[in-house]
């Protein structure tokens, strides 16, 4: 059922402008949904029964938190993504050039923090260049002044 | 490593799933609060739940989450702070990026839902269609955003009824539908949200589900308004 929902959306997003407005684009499989989330719903009317918490349930070996993660939605979570040794990761890019951009893409495996990480890169380069090529001309320059 | 990672954009997707909205002009309307559960699931993998009541105050666009599960906690969202409290004591203090103005609750308040709050932004109508009951715009983002993609919003009866949400190469990032609308204090508030997001080759599911809402409530001051020791 999936495959069919992912392909008719393929479908839907090749077909251009004619289809991409149309109201099925707005069909969600709601009922596979909720299949998907029935754990979580049994959880949930067990909660609000009892009035329980992840760790009291831990500590009850509760086979209800079996596919439950305890990382649920933590204020972290909110924010967008999470950069190396909480260091931006613009700042991983710009620092340390390709090796940096490297550490994001392989310790957050994060395509914006990546993306980000590539922009510090790129902006490291061409503030270096910059320097590099004021550097010469300068030394160039006062060479030939000096002569 | 990555799995978490990607609960992390699912949360950040349903912070912008709490996106935007109109239902009546409602400059009166300034707070409102609800029971909130939150139940997210990556396709194939593990799941989540968050259970609580929600407090937004849209004079002070403070966000104070009254957490129940999976461990009682406050959370306070406002302006880049977020805020993480443990029996009075704080636990967790982050910087966010702001959006606290951009969520359900705010628009909800402020009338903006049903164009998804992108009338007052810089996204403009590339077009509007109507299939039967329903309402279909497109919006274009401003030229100027290469990060940002269309964005297309349904509505049925002048209430947001679907938001996808596209990136720049035009794959869908996001189903969302809003549903189940209640009418409290004359204000329309969706009590159900669906979303499933599209991520590398994974879904995932979250259903948000709103109930007893109150608006401009003046009870539970210490919690709009919450500070360490008011619990």
């Amino acid at each position: 059922m999936k495959k069919v929902f992912l392909l008719l959306a393929v479908l839907f997003y090749l077909s251009g402008s004619v289809f991409a407005g149309s109201k099925d684009l707005f069909n969600i499989d709601r009922e596979m949904i909720n299949s998907e989330l029935s754990e979580l719903y049994e959880l949930e009317a067990y909660i609000k029964a009892t009035d329980m918490t992840l760790s009291g349930l831990t500590s009850l070996n509760s086979p209800l938190i079996a596919n439950v993660t305890a990382n649920s939605m933590t204020m972290s979570m909110l924010n967008a993504g999470e950069p190396p040794l909480g260091i931006n990761s613009f700042l991983w890019g710009f620092c340390f050039g390709l090796p940096g951009l490297a550490v994001v893409y392989f310790v957050t495996e994060d395509t914006d923090e990546t993306r980000r990480a590539l922009w510090g890169c790129v902006a490291g380069g061409v503030l270096w260049t910059g320097i590099y090529v004021i550097y010469w001309a300068a030394v160039i320059n006062s060479t030939a002044i000096y002569y | 490593m990555g799995k978490y990672l990607f609960l992390r954009w699912t949360v950040l997707f349903s912070a912008l799933f709490l996106l935007e909205g109109k239902t009546v002009l409602s400059q009166h309307f300034y707070r409102i609060e609800s029971d909130i559960s939150i139940k997210t699931k990556v396709q194939g993998g593990q799941g989540s739940l968050t259970l609580g009541r929600v407090y937004y105050d849209r004079t002070t666009e403070k966000l104070v989450f009254d957490i129940q599960f999976p461990e009682r906690e406050i959370w306070v969202l406002k302006d880049s702070l977020s805020l993480t409290y443990r029996n009075g004591d704080l636990h967790q203090k982050e910087a966010v990026n702001p959006f606290t103005a951009t969520t359900i609750f705010h628009k909800c308040l402020d009338g903006n839902l049903s164009d998804f709050g992108l009338r007052n932004t810089l996204y403009r109508i590339e077009k509007v269609e109507k299939e039967d009951n329903m309402v279909i715009t497109t919006w274009n983002p401003p030229s100027h955003a290469p990060g940002m993609g269309q964005i297309i919003t349904s509505t049925i009866e002048n209430n947001l009824y679907g938001v996808i949400i596209k990136n720049p190469a035009g794959d869908i990032l996001s189903r969302q539908l809003y549903t189940e609308y209640r009418t409290v204090g004359g204000l329309k508030v969706p009590s159900e949200i669906t979303q499933v997001i599209y991520r590398n080759e994974n879904e995932v599911y979250q259903v948000i589900t709103l109930g007893n809402i109150i608006i401009n409530s003046l009870r539970n001051e210490n919690l709009y308004n919450y500070s360490p020791g008011s619990d």
